[in-house]
């Protein structure tokens, strides 16, 4: 299986940061699963792993496109049983990605994570899931890319339909609203102004974003606020 | 495999599953534990780099007081905001409560973005007390030096998005590393005990 060099290596070096922990109570084991479909499989790199309670664990998955085509793949990991997402810690960045993969290529994911030592006694096994939750053919449309910006740098707060339901919304200070309204209600220029000057702990994305990026994160934008609510 | 747009980190609609607060509701809820702290009793790197004001600034220039040093970045669409959050606010706590100075800074793992005249705007836009707070940038390799003192990976992925050690270190008021915590959610109750402790410490010596 070739892995593309330009690999994600999103904390899978982080455990390296951290110091010999102390072990926990019970161990926990945690189960790895992919997905083989016809345009694309997702591969863990094995299928479980038994760690202590506070020790880091590194994990990997290969991303194979079996498509024709170059295509934009979202990829998102999911924990179980209930309440395994907050005794699961991911240890660096986001847990969900977005790859340009071309025909045939794949590319390994690796990250890192660790069971917090407060998880539930009663989870013995944790399962972690890797699954596709978008594939389509990469296209030069501007509403692709704001929809790619969008899942990059603004999902992980205000969530995938921008109801504020995002990974670090509930972190912040005063929380995330749903966006939604203020999508219907706004001109395009305070929209932009945000974008490019931030909001509260929002970041500023002007150093980052060019102008005409920014015009197609705002086109996404308008797309979330025509959804019902 | 191409860069740029084509890597990022992304949604959490899946991770963040759990008991998502409205807005108002989340601060009454408790967090779980979601950071690896680890006591060390280390000599801190000694770290010169650029301030917010484009100034030389070394972190021993800060001996006598608790700092707080944390990692991050200022377009971090993911924990940088959080941790940098906590961060301020166990500063400001602290040093309210008159047991001794406290200080916080920010060691950006962007330098690409992160020029002093960002930082500063950053900073501004978010209050931030300058008697009491440094962020710090330089040159790709002497912020690597830095880095890699303090054990801090970093990737850049694209423009504008890093992947990174989501560390925070407490040093003491003689310059030695005391406690790391590593994870994007410090949790500030557990922190602000921490300085506390560390201010304590130096005040019965």
């Amino acid at each position: 299986m070739r892995v593309s060099a330009g690999a994600l290596l999103c904390g899978v070096f982080l455990a390296l940061a951290a110091s010999p922990l102390v072990a926990g109570q019970a161990p926990a084991t945690i189960e790895f699963r992919g997905e083989n479909q016809a345009q694309w499989e997702l591969v863990p790199y094995r299928r479980s792993i038994t760690v202590s309670r506070g020790e880091v664990f590194e994990t990997e998955f290969t991303i194979r496109n079996k498509s024709e085509r170059e295509v934009l793949a979202g990829v998102l990991t999911e924990f179980g049983p209930p309440g395994a997402d907050s005794a699961l810690v991911h240890l660096g960045c986001g847990s969900t990605f977005s790859l340009i993969l071309k025909p045939g290529e794949a590319a390994a994911v690796p990250a890192s994570y660790f069971v917090a030592e407060d998880a539930p006694e009663k989870i013995g096994t944790f399962h972690m899931s890797y699954t596709v939750y978008s594939f389509e053919a990469l296209s030069p449309d501007p509403r692709q890319v704001g929809r790619q910006i969008y899942a990059s740098r603004c999902a992980t707060c205000h969530g995938k339909l921008g109801r504020g339901d995002g990974r670090i919304a509930r972190f912040l200070d005063g929380g995330v609203g749903d966006l939604r309204p203020a999508l219907r209600r706004k001109a395009d220029e305070p929209l932009l102004d945000a974008i490019a000057s931030g909001v509260g702990p929002m970041p500023a994305f002007a150093p980052v974003l060019t102008v005409m990026e920014r015009q197609a994160l705002l086109l996404h934008l308008r797309d979330l606020g025509r959804v019902a609510p | 495999m191409r860069l740029g747009l084509v890597l990022a980190f992304l949604s959490g609609a899946v991770l963040g599953a759990g008991p998502h607060g409205s807005p108002g509701q989340h601060a009454s809820v408790a967090p779980p534990v979601r950071m690896l702290r680890t006591q060390v009793a280390t000599k801190t790197p000694d770290s010169v780099l650029t301030d917010q004001d484009g100034r030389r600034f070394a972190l021993r220039d800060l001996r006598g007081k608790a700092v707080l040093v944390s990692f991050v970045y200022t377009s971090c669409p993911d924990v940088c905001p959080v941790m940098f959050h906590v961060v301020t606010e166990v500063q400001k706590r602290v040093q309210a409560e008159g047991h001794g100075d406290v200080a916080s800074v920010f060691v950006t793992t962007d330098p690409e973005i992160d020029s002093p005249e960002v930082l500063k705007t950053f900073a501004v836009r978010r209050s931030v007390d300058f008697s009491a707070t440094t962020l710090l940038t330089g040159k790709p390799d002497e912020l690597q030096a830095v880095w890699s003192a303090f054990g801090v990976k970093v990737k850049r992925l694209g423009r504008g998005l890093v992947d990174h050690s989501p560390l925070t270190v407490l040093i003491d008021t003689r310059g030695v590393m005391r406690y790391r915590y590593l994870g994007g959610f410090p949790q500030a109750e557990i922190v602000a005990a921490d300085v506390r402790k560390v201010l304590k410490n130096r005040a019965t010596k």
